[in-house]
């Protein structure tokens, strides 16, 4: 079928001039950039990500070596970080235990995203009974606290590092499914979502190519969030004891330990909770810093555009 | 083979009679209800809405049916109806002689292919996050017409045919303005080649001037294709221009249904006047002159509708019966439907 | 035409909204008057213009617009050199505005003997009971049915139709000298704008208040306004009593508006549209915005922004080529 016709009408200019796509994303960041809080924060978990990979290597001394120097030595030049109970370096300790922090983070995430999304989907698209059977569900997890939904998990599988990741990666599904489901409610009343219907897009190809494209920056947003309730979930469990075992380094669990010292020492449990604190509010302004970048405020814009 | 049951003996489409054999759509007596919570009342209670309340016409193959009606009247649902796009509460709709109200998805996905639809709002019916190719190709892949490279051909030709350049193959929707966006949503109704296609709307966010370089290639492609049109519009401006036969609704049901010159000439159900007087001409020593019918009284509430005939709350006309016997669609001349007890006394 | 003095007077009106990309110049020299009495109609599509020009009347431009250059003159007072207090008590007595969306023009929360009241009440000398009587009063005259109990309803509780009484109550509420009514019907089913210009004109004629009346549709020009000017891009581009325009555009742009436009009482083979698309009010350039699209245009109106000029008594235009008989 070769047309050609009615050229001379065709319509050749465009409505804006330039192409986003690519370009969208660097309007996105140009907005992101302009706050310092947010700025700020992506360097410093830039920096922890430097540290996670490399912290064996820029760490001072070892970190599990009991005996390392005198006990419980306040900070000084050879130890800046000062030493633990066993004698250990606190910030090799930091150190390494930076790059169990991240992972569980993410395994974490990944793990609520990867059953939280789909559950989400099926949950918003299908509607009806199955929504009502997966929304009560999520109910039932929701109905607990994060730390006290891992801590069962864990209960059922047992102790260990893993376990304790895949326990906070569990507390952390409620969450995606929840608003997945609610984007994906209000989504599909949109009428591109009809068009695709009318045009015989099959109900999964709806979901994943009409819908979830188009609800991926509030997950983004989400999953900044999550990785730091993740890491709060995560170094609570270490804390009390029931995830790393000793002497592996983990700040949740240095903390924890260092609490019956705190009298006499402050370094072994100061700089790991220190650590904790800083990696937490830079994910939250990092959050809060994309929220903003990537909100559509462009109906300024549009208004006089139209 | 004459339809059974049906009100009509005879449909006339552009001239003389024809069997249900040419009508290319056929709907008998379409009924479509919702349940919604009335608002803002003290009773807690579901109530139906009778969206559609048994409407029957037919379209035959190659000519324009305009739907014409205010907000409210049912028209939208009507074509979300025919798509199967939401559930009908009663009464059968033919494509081609096939019960599409029989079909299950997956048939029904495969009759998609040959009954397409163009929304209202340009700016809403294209998906923001996939580019021009990725929209209209799409539908190339789900009925498997092309694969591969030759997609992109397709789309190039298709974006040709509708009169946009083919380089913006890749832009997203939002670099578009409303009547590039409309095109595009065109390109993606005809890249299958269908038979049949509703414009609902499709040029009432426009601006003037573009409304008439869209009208003005819907019809070209009408033409072209020989394609069968049902054009649904509030702006009976437009609908005079590309129809060939009209139908009127009311809150719900057909008023009238008449050939376009024929209703412009003799219009008889007294709504049909008002609308007609209501709309206003650009042309000043027109307007002057005219005889302005102004309609007393809202719309009855769909919540609501009035016993006897639905018009008789703003009525200039009604008599008893009225407010007690509904009024039937009867041929009153040849070709010329209404349903008014005016004329079936 | 009596040489009545205007009523209201718009002298060089510029008005922009500064943007990261640059300037938008929604508004880019505009004149015009209205004389007691009278309906002008402002015709424009959408982005050329015509609710800025409005909005900058009542001074309500929204941020980050600003109103960078001109007068408006209300009888000898200039709108806008008046302190921010002074333009409030103009604004709903003097001067009043209805918009397109009812719905959203009302508070929702708040009834409409709340809403009506507090116009009253700040415009006149009546309070409490002598103002709601006067609300109440306004809501018959506007068609309302039982307005003594309707005036305890809420926005949501009317139809469409019926809010846009309510709106134009209270725009009357205070007896305005003009009104500026921004697409009033656009919204609204065709029978009910019916009903609804009808009730404007009617009002506005007991009253003695004029109308600026700012819409896209020309036939509810043709039937309502006596005189018309034509938008595109920010400036005026034809200005005439209407019969004139319809009967004898003399600008390119005027002349395919009409040409373009289906009528209900004619049957056209083709329309014949304008080509290409509305401009961007971006930083345009000095030149006749609507070259671009224009089949007549010459070299000339590439190079210089042509003046609103009057080519005939009392008709208007902005074209270099408004002597040539192009049509």
């Amino acid at each position: 079928m070769i047309f050609k016709s009615m050229t001379k009408n065709r319509v050749d200019e465009l409505a804006t001039s330039k192409s986003r796509g690519w370009k969208g994303v660097g309007e996105s960041f140009a907005r992101f950039s302009q706050s310092r809080p947010a700025l700020v924060s992506a360097c410093v978990l830039l920096l922890l990500l430097i540290i996670a990979v490399f912290g064996p290597t820029l760490a001072p001394h070892d970190p599990i070596k009991i005996g390392t120097g005198a006990r419980l030595q306040p900070p000084s030049r050879t130890f800046l970080f000062g030493t633990d109970q066993f004698g250990r370096d606190v910030l090799s300790r930091v150190l390494y235990g930076t790059r169990l922090t991240l992972q569980a983070s993410i395994i974490a995430v990944v793990v609520a995203a990867g059953i939280g999304i789909p559950l989400g989907l099926i949950a918003g698209y299908a509607g009806k009974w199955t929504d009502a059977v997966i929304s009560r569900f999520i109910d039932i997890l929701l109905s607990f606290p994060g730390i006290l939904l891992a801590l069962i998990v864990v209960a059922i599988l047992g102790t260990g590092l893993t376990r304790v990741q895949i326990a906070v990666g569990v507390s952390l599904i409620p969450a995606y499914a929840r608003l997945v489901r609610g984007s994906v409610l209000s989504a599909k009343e949109n009428v591109y979502v009809e068009a695709a219907r009318a045009g015989g897009c099959s109900a999964f190809r709806i979901a994943t190519r009409h819908i979830l494209p188009n609800i991926f920056v509030p997950l983004l947003v989400l999953s900044t969030t999550a990785v730091g309730w993740a890491i709060i979930i995560a170094t609570s469990i270490n804390f009390i004891g029931l995830g790393v075992q000793p002497p592996t380094p983990e700040w949740g669990a240095d903390l924890g330990a260092a609490r019956s010292y705190l009298g006499v020492a402050w370094w072994p449990g100061t700089f790991p909770g220190l650590a904790i604190l800083v990696t937490i509010l830079a994910i939250n302004l990092l959050g809060d810093g994309l929220q903003n970048a990537l909100d559509p405020r462009l109906k300024h814009r549009m208004i006089m555009e139209k | 083979m004459i339809r059974s049951g049906s009100r009509w003996e005879s449909v006339s489409g552009i001239g003389g009679v024809m069997s249900a054999q040419d009508a290319l759509i056929d709907v008998q007596d379409l009924k479509v209800q919702f349940l919604a919570m009335e608002q803002f009342t003290a009773a807690r209670k579901r109530s139906r809405i009778r969206a559609v309340d048994g409407v029957s016409f037919a379209i035959q193959r190659g000519e324009v049916l305009g739907l014409v009606g205010e907000s409210g009247c049912g028209k939208s649902t009507i074509s979300r109806s025919i798509l199967q796009l939401i559930p009908i509460t009663s009464g059968d709709i033919y494509f081609n002689g096939q019960n599409l109200c029989e079909l299950n998805e997956r048939q029904m996905r495969r009759i998609r292919r040959r009954i397409q639809i163009i929304f209202q709002d340009p700016y809403a019916s294209l998906n923001p996050s996939m580019t021009v190719y990725q929209t209209i190709a799409e539908l190339l892949s789900i009925h498997h017409i092309a694969e591969g490279r030759e997609k992109r051909g397709r789309v190039r030709e298709m974006l040709e045919v509708v009169e946009l350049d083919p380089g913006f193959i890749d832009r997203y929707p939002h670099e578009f303005s409303g009547g590039q966006r409309q095109r595009i949503s065109i390109a993606r109704a005809l890249i299958v080649n269908p038979e049949f296609l509703v414009a609902d709307e499709p040029v009432s966010s426009l601006d003037v001037s573009v409304q008439a370089q869209i009208i003005n290639l819907l019809q070209e492609l009408q033409e072209k294709f020989d394609l069968t049109y049902l054009f649904i519009s509030h702006d009976l401006s437009v609908v005079r221009h590309i129809s060939n036969r009209i139908a009127i609704m009311y809150l719900g049901k057909i008023v009238e249904l008449a050939s376009t010159d024929e209703l412009f000439r003799n219009p008889m159900h007294p709504y049909s006047k008002a609308l007609l007087s209501a709309v206003p001409i650009p042309d000043p020593e027109v307007e002057i002159d005219r005889q302005r019918i102004i309609l007393t009284g809202e719309v009855p509430s769909a919540y609501n509708i009035p016993a006897g005939c639905r018009f008789n709350t703003r009525c200039w006309k009604s008599m008893d019966v009225c407010f007690s016997v509904e009024p039937e669609m009867t041929e009153i001349e040849q070709g010329h439907f209404t349903a008014c007890h005016l004329y079936t006394r | 035409m009596s040489s009545q003095k205007s009523l209201l007077e718009i002298r060089n009106l510029h008005t922009s909204f500064p943007m990261r990309e640059g300037t938008i110049r929604a508004v880019n020299g505009i004149s015009l008057s209205i004389r007691q009495g009278e309906m002008l109609g402002i015709v424009g599509e959408s982005g050329c213009g015509k609710s800025v020009t409005g909005l900058s009347i009542m001074r309500l431009v929204p941020f980050p617009g600003r109103i960078t250059a001109g007068e408006v003159l209300l009888e000898d007072t200039n709108l806008l050199s008046l302190a921010a207090e002074e333009m409030r008590s103009i604004r709903g007595s003097s001067i009043a505005m209805i918009f397109q969306d009812p719905l959203t023009s009302l508070n929702p929360v708040l009834t409409i003997s709340r809403q009506m009241t507090e116009a009253i009440t700040t415009h006149t000398e009546l309070k409490g009971r002598g103002a709601r009587g006067r609300a109440v009063e306004l809501l018959r005259t506007v068609g309302i049915p039982s307005p003594e109990k309707r005036i305890g309803d809420y926005p949501h509780q009317f139809s469409g139709g019926m809010r846009q009484r309510v709106m134009i109550a209270m725009a009357l509420s205070c007896r305005p000298r003009i009104l500026i009514a921004d697409e009033p019907t656009t919204a609204l089913d065709v029978t009910i704008q019916a009903q609804i210009l009808d009730l404007m004109k009617k009002v506005c004629q007991e009253i003695g208040t004029s109308i600026m009346l700012i819409t896209h549709d020309l036939g509810i020009v043709a039937g309502l306004c006596r005189h018309v000017a034509v938008m595109y891009a920010g400036r005026i581009v034809e200005m005439t009593d209407v019969g004139e325009m319809f009967a004898s555009p003399r600008h390119p742009y005027t002349y395919r508006l009409l040409t373009s436009t289906p009528r209900i009482d004619r049957r056209k083979e083709r329309l014949q549209p304008i080509g290409g698309l509305p401009p961007s009010l971006l930083d345009p350039p000095e030149q006749c915005l609507f070259a671009p699209r224009c089949e007549f245009a010459v070299d000339r109106c590439w190079k210089e922004i042509p003046k609103l000029e009057e080519v005939r008594e009392g008709h208007s235009t902005a074209c270099f080529r408004s002597n040539d008989s192009l049509w």
